[in-house]
């Protein structure tokens, strides 16, 4: 009698294993969906004009009790922005996390790949020759498209060096290889260049928001939904890679076939992020790294993770731009980068061993 | 014969390439030895679709062509001679992916069920919420093997799984791999170093040298002194222990072979 019950208690215990783990992950998950959503609201609080946290909720939620004015600052000024926060960066965090995962290494990223510099080459060429040669209103298409282009070409670079190469060092300083030529190309076009278009390639390296647009949130968003199911359908073949490709191609999968359209896959939802908000860096090297010791590397939640954490940093970021000086507001890929660098070096220490 | 490889060719480089290779697997276990660089991982990569190679595979009469990926995802469980230790998933999840599969989105009763039974069978279960970079090199092992044979493939192929085991282990896992090959009438092809442990568990042997197939045969057929020389440049004593299983003494590098080449080389 004893020994059943002990058998049934050991039964019971065990089917608590696996739920107990799903348990935790979706607590954690369900504290970042919190944390972006108050960060959220307090990044359309703050600005030259701070607001009351519940005037805003109001506005959002009942704008006929509100002012005129409050509602025009909240719905009208800052709203398409502070959603281009939290959508960029479940963009670039989602495109980091997919890339550290296929190029098997912690230091990928779109940035340290140098991908977002060869976006941001890309859309200062289409600016350069947009504004010479296409009707103005050409200019909001040809701009993603260009850097989609320039991203896409610098993926392939890199996965080509990969293949190569197989220690994880070379990818990393190919990308910081591939940084630097496009940077320095940036470089040579801003000579050439009227001020006036000098002025949005500046503040594009530099990384903004502040030019969101309810048009361009949209762009970011689809782009997000038609991808991110797409990842979750290849999510345990995905997850199998962080065993090494070996284990993933005795598992019977392709993985040289995978790698390439998650790459594909990851360029597009960078080039997109990037060619609206620039070169925001950091955010997609660090979110994945805190959404892996929130909830392991089992893509189904590690891709919602790396998500919202994404979107939590940038949304961070937002308000930390505003506030941090004083009638000032600083440039976004300013505050990531400041953020992100000691991350950086913890990586590399840690990579190292 | 259940699984039949005939005229396999591989060309790589000039350390990792196969040259004709012929050779029949039966319900039971093979053991694969050979030096270092002797072709026996890149015989297995070829067997399990990872390396293209030319020639035919055949299973149970039939040849294997455009199938052949279906056949090896469906019934061939393969262990890699290395894996990532820094994975950060549960023991349970990496059993889980075993199951590939049939994996969706949501996980079934039916598969988690599988996973706990095969924790139980390899006495992993106290470690199922622990994280694979957690483990130690014998345990991952361990994991990795649960997760190539809870799809129950009826071939089963392991490249080295003796690494990083202590001796008790060794035994263990060794024993497990046999009893399976009995009991569910496996194909079992283990590829080892330990020619000891090779002549007490396998049914047959195969000796590799250079990309080609040297001796294959009983353990009784193939472990001989002359084999031992030729191949490992070793002098050995052979004979029978109680138990009827041949046991290889290793005497010293062989006569003929500088024994102080290596010394003179540091």
């Amino acid at each position: 009698m004893d020994i059943n019950l002990n058998s049934r208690e050991l039964i019971a215990e065990k089917s608590q294993n696996y739920k107990l783990v799903i348990f935790r992950k979706a607590v954690a998950l369900m504290a970042l969906g919190l944390l972006v959503l108050s960060s959220f609201v307090i990044d359309l609080s703050t600005g030259p004009a701070m607001l009351n946290i519940f005037d805003v909720i109001t506005s959002l939620t009942n704008p006929e009790s509100l002012s005129k004015k409050v509602n025009i600052i909240v719905r009208v000024i800052r709203l398409p922005i502070a959603t281009m926060a939290i959508l960029a960066g479940a963009g670039l965090a989602v495109a980091g996390m997919e890339m550290q995962t296929i190029l098997n290494n912690n230091l990928a990223s779109p940035y340290t790949l140098g991908i977002s510099a060869a976006a941001s080459f890309g859309a200062s060429l289409s600016l350069i020759f947009g504004y010479a040669f296409l009707p103005k209103s050409m200019n909001n298409y040809a701009t993603p498209i260009f850097a989609f282009a320039f991203s896409l070409l610098s993926s392939f670079f890199i996965y080509s060096v990969g293949k190569a190469k197989k220690d994880r060092g070379t990818i990393i300083l190919a990308g910081i290889a591939i940084s630097f030529m496009f940077t320095a190309l940036n470089s040579i076009l801003t000579y050439f260049v009227p001020d006036e278009i000098l002025r949005i390639i500046t503040n594009w390296a530099q990384g903004s928001i502040l030019g969101a647009t309810w048009e361009q949130d949209m762009i970011v968003f689809v782009v997000l939904v038609i991808v991110t199911p797409i990842l979750f359908r290849e999510s345990w073949k995905l997850t199998s890679l962080c065993m090494g490709e070996n284990t993933a191609a005795a598992l019977g999968i392709d993985v040289e076939k995978l790698r390439t359209k998650v790459l594909i896959l990851s360029s597009v939802i960078t080039s997109i992020s990037v060619c609206f908000v620039g070169t925001i860096g950091f955010i997609g090297l660090v979110s994945p790294y805190i959404a892996k010791s929130l909830v392991g590397e089992e893509q189904r939640f590690f891709i919602p993770a790396s998500m919202l954490t994404g979107a939590f940093m940038l949304s961070v970021s937002s308000v930390l731009s505003k506030v941090a000086i004083a009638g000032v507001q600083i440039p976004l890929g300013i505050i990531t980068s400041i953020i992100g660098i000691p991350f950086l070096l913890v990586l590399i220490l840690r990579q190292g061993r | 014969m259940a699984l039949e490889i005939q005229n396999i060719n591989y060309k790589h480089s000039s350390k990792f390439s196969l040259n004709n290779i012929n050779l029949a697997f039966d319900n039971n276990v093979t053991a694969i030895i050979g030096p270092n660089g002797s072709g026996k991982s890149t015989l297995m990569k070829c067997i399990v679709n990872i390396y293209k190679c030319d020639g035919d595979i055949y299973y149970q009469g039939e040849k294997l062509k455009k199938q052949r990926k279906e056949f090896i995802k469906q019934k061939v469980g393969y262990l890699p001679q290395t894996s990532q230790n820094d994975a950060s998933i549960t023991v349970f999840e990496a059993v889980l992916l075993g199951l590939m599969n049939t994996l969706t989105l949501k996980v079934s009763k039916k598969q988690e069920q599988k996973v706990n039974n095969i924790l139980d069978a390899f006495e992993l279960q106290h470690l199922a919420k622990n994280k694979i970079n957690e483990l130690s090199g014998g345990q991952l092992q361990m994991v990795l093997l649960a997760q190539s044979i809870i799809k129950e493939p009826e071939i089963l192929i392991l490249d080295e799984p003796l690494n990083n085991l202590d001796v008790h282990r060794q035994f263990s896992l060794l024993n497990t791999i046999s009893n399976l090959a009995y009991e569910k009438k496996m194909i079992v092809i283990i590829v080892m170093h330990d020619i000891n442990l090779a002549a007490r568990y396998a049914d047959n042997i195969i000796v590799m040298k250079e990309g080609k197939v040297y001796s294959h045969g009983t353990p009784e057929k193939v472990l001989t002194n002359e084999m031992v020389r030729e191949i490992y440049k070793i002098d050995s004593e052979i004979y029978v222990n109680k138990q009827g299983k041949q046991v290889i003494e290793f005497v010293d590098i062989a006569a003929e072979t500088d024994k102080y080449k290596l010394v003179s080389q540091i």
